[in-house]
């Protein structure tokens, strides 16, 4: 026999690896808890001393990397949302909203139903508090050049209808600006094709300065055009246009001439791309803008129907498992 | 009547009244109390450890795990109970476990595998909240202070786990007691402790939950297949006894100890301190 057809046995607390074949941590090949088992030569069942461990391991409520989605989908099925933006556009700064809204109350129709990444939220959230000791209402920034993932779960304050479940992507913004460079960084965001909604966002700050605004429009028209033209926006019947820091364009009042500047032209430019726009104040200190105003559309979005409709992690047959939402990986 | 186990989770942050609730309901298991919903027909094997919390609570002494000389890890209280009407008898089984303990499986995301079999023959749940221990977050953009107002600080305060608002933790804590239980729902008994110090807005615990936990407070009442749940505000001192020493003596000076219970259940004031188990236990 030879080594690769020994059977495997797992020693991680937690994995349920040796009932069902399945591995925890989703790729059995890296795995560092998977054991090669040394039958003795009569090949009968094999006897493996397995160290029994005294604790019980939990999900570590952070971030959760791709290899870790399936601990949801597998259970439950999940509109998966993208932002796309340039750094400090205020994507951190909306994921960390979104919860900080449910502190003081549902949002919209919806109840906050549960979260599996709270420690996720909570460090994106922490620069926005005053125990910071910030000066600013800032947000922590995403450093990974990798996406990770957050997870939310809200329901509808009726209760007629099931939880829905909302995993969101995130990524340094630097990830956006060099894809715009090059079709090979384009193309590692493949995830764009398996998301059930992607936001464009628009540092509405940067909108209302000369110097910068150009820039801005030009990278996010670059950005569109490179990710149409590396097909990763097949099949999307709308994205949506966010503009983020409401507060700042209210209080200068220039809606219009960001109408003018950005919205009209590129909804020229891409006729039937863009839905609805949204403005969103994540954040506020405008007397006149509530922090957390336009967030209510935000999660309407992420909620409704998309396409592909659902991410999920479909049981085929037994010990058989398709992870739909992982394909991009591998058959990109 | 044959007797049956019934084996109940007492969850709460440091602090939350947990210790001084067994206390107060051991009192009023063995006590001569009229009405009693329940009594001790049996003596419990961990008399010494309820003698002497109950015995500091009648003093309205601090019930302090230093003074009792406990660690920290469980500590498993039986009672054997008589219910008065229907003589129905049966084994309550409330590990009393530190707060600490609970921040700790928050932050170090590990559980015990006794505590994890200890979930995992639960048939309820009786969470504890300290309205004068909940941590909330404050946005700056909720505060209105000029950046005059700041003090220069030379560096940022760094994010630490231990410092999430006690709803995060909460919500999180109850989730993955939920997930390793075998009863679905599971019977929550929320009990917000030191109602004495709330009752003057005379507002019903659940309202009082909404208003003050808005997260917790959706989080339970969206899950409605994982838990059953029924808020009780229970005062076991009836009083403030720290910091307070007119207070602690009126307390500590009554003829009859459990006339200083005060529980309300919605609309209802009464002293009955054993409703919150009593709840649990009609699930």
């Amino acid at each position: 026999m030879t080594l690769e057809t020994k059977p495997k046995k797992c020693i991680q607390p937690g994995c349920s690896f040796n009932s069902t074949g399945i591995c925890m941590d989703g790729n059995m090949e890296e795995c560092q808890f998977l054991r090669l088992v040394e039958l003795p030569e009569d090949e009968s069942e094999p006897e493996v001393a397995i160290p029994e461990s005294t604790t019980h391991i939990i999900p570590s409520g952070d971030d959760l990397q791709e290899n870790e989605l399936s601990t949801i989908t597998y259970q439950f099925k999940s509109n998966l949302v993208v932002l796309i933006g340039e750094p400090e556009c205020g994507k951190s700064t909306l994921y960390a909203a979104l919860l900080d809204r449910f502190h003081k109350g549902p949002i919209g129709d919806f109840n906050f139903a549960g979260c599996l990444t709270p420690i996720a939220f909570e460090k994106r959230a922490h620069y926005a508090r005053l125990k910071s000791k910030s000066k600013s209402s800032d947000n922590e920034r995403t450093k990974s050049f990798e996406f990770s993932y957050l997870h939310l779960e809200v329901r509808h304050r009726s209760l007629l209808f099931k939880s829905q479940h909302l995993l969101f992507a995130d990524i340094n913004g630097e990830k956006f600006q060099r894809a715009n460079d090059a079709d090979d960084e384009m193309s590692t965001l493949g995830i764009l094709r398996y998301a059930s909604h992607i936001f464009v966002l628009a540092n509405g700050s940067t909108l209302l300065h000369n110097s910068n605004r150009h820039a801005l429009k030009a990278n996010i028209i670059s950005t569109i055009e490179r990710a149409l033209q590396n097909q990763l926006l097949v099949g999307k019947e709308r994205l949506n246009l966010v503009i983020t820091k409401w507060d700042k364009i209210d209080a200068a009042n220039e809606i219009e001439k960001i109408n003018s500047f950005f919205i009209q032209p590129l909804k020229e430019r891409f006729p039937t791309l863009f839905g609805e726009i949204l403005f969103i104040a994540s954040r506020s200190l405008n007397p006149n803008v509530k922090w957390g105003e336009g967030l209510d559309v935000f999660l309407d979005k992420c909620l409704s129907q998309g396409n592909p409709k659902q991410v999920t992690t479909k049981v085929i047959e037994e010990h058989e498992i398709v992870r739909e939402f992982q394909r991009f990986k591998y058959h990109d | 009547m044959g007797d049956y186990k019934r084996h109940f989770l007492l969850l709460g942050l440091p602090a939350t009244g947990k210790t001084s609730f067994l206390a107060a309901l051991y009192y009023y298991l063995t006590s001569n109390l009229p009405d009693r919903k329940f009594i001790e027909y049996k003596k419990s094997a961990n008399t010494a450890y309820l003698n002497k919390i109950m015995n500091l609570w009648s003093k309205c002494e601090e019930i302090d795990r230093t003074v009792t000389q406990i660690d920290s890890s469980n500590k498993e209280v039986l009672l054997h109970l008589e219910d008065v009407d229907t003589k129905t008898r049966f084994e309550l089984q409330v590990p009393d476990i530190a707060g600490e303990h609970f921040v700790a499986q928050f932050t170090n995301r590990l559980w015990e595998k006794e505590y994890k079999h200890e979930v995992e023959k639960a048939s309820g749940i009786a969470l504890f909240l300290n309205p004068s221990k909940i941590r909330n977050h404050v946005l700056l953009d909720d505060t209105q202070i000029d950046d005059d107002d700041f003090e220069e600080v030379e560096e940022l305060e760094p994010f630490k786990i231990e410092e999430v608002p006690t709803q995060i933790m909460l919500v999180d804590i109850l989730n993955y007691h939920y997930v390793h239980q075998n009863k679905s729902p599971i019977p929550l008994s929320l009990v917000i402790s030191a109602w004495d110090e709330v009752e003057s807005e005379n507002i019903a615990p659940l309202d009082w939950l909404q208003y003050n936990l808005p997260l917790l407070y959706q989080y339970l009442i969206s899950n409605p297949e994982k838990f059953t749940l029924r808020v009780f505000g229970v005062s076991a001192q009836g009083g403030k006894i720290k910091d307070d020493d007119l207070e602690k003596e009126r307390l500590a000076s009554m003829d009859e100890p459990g006339e200083r219970f005060i529980v309300r259940d919605g609309n209802n004031i009464n002293k009955n301190i054993c409703a919150p188990l009593q709840w649990l236990i009609a699930q």
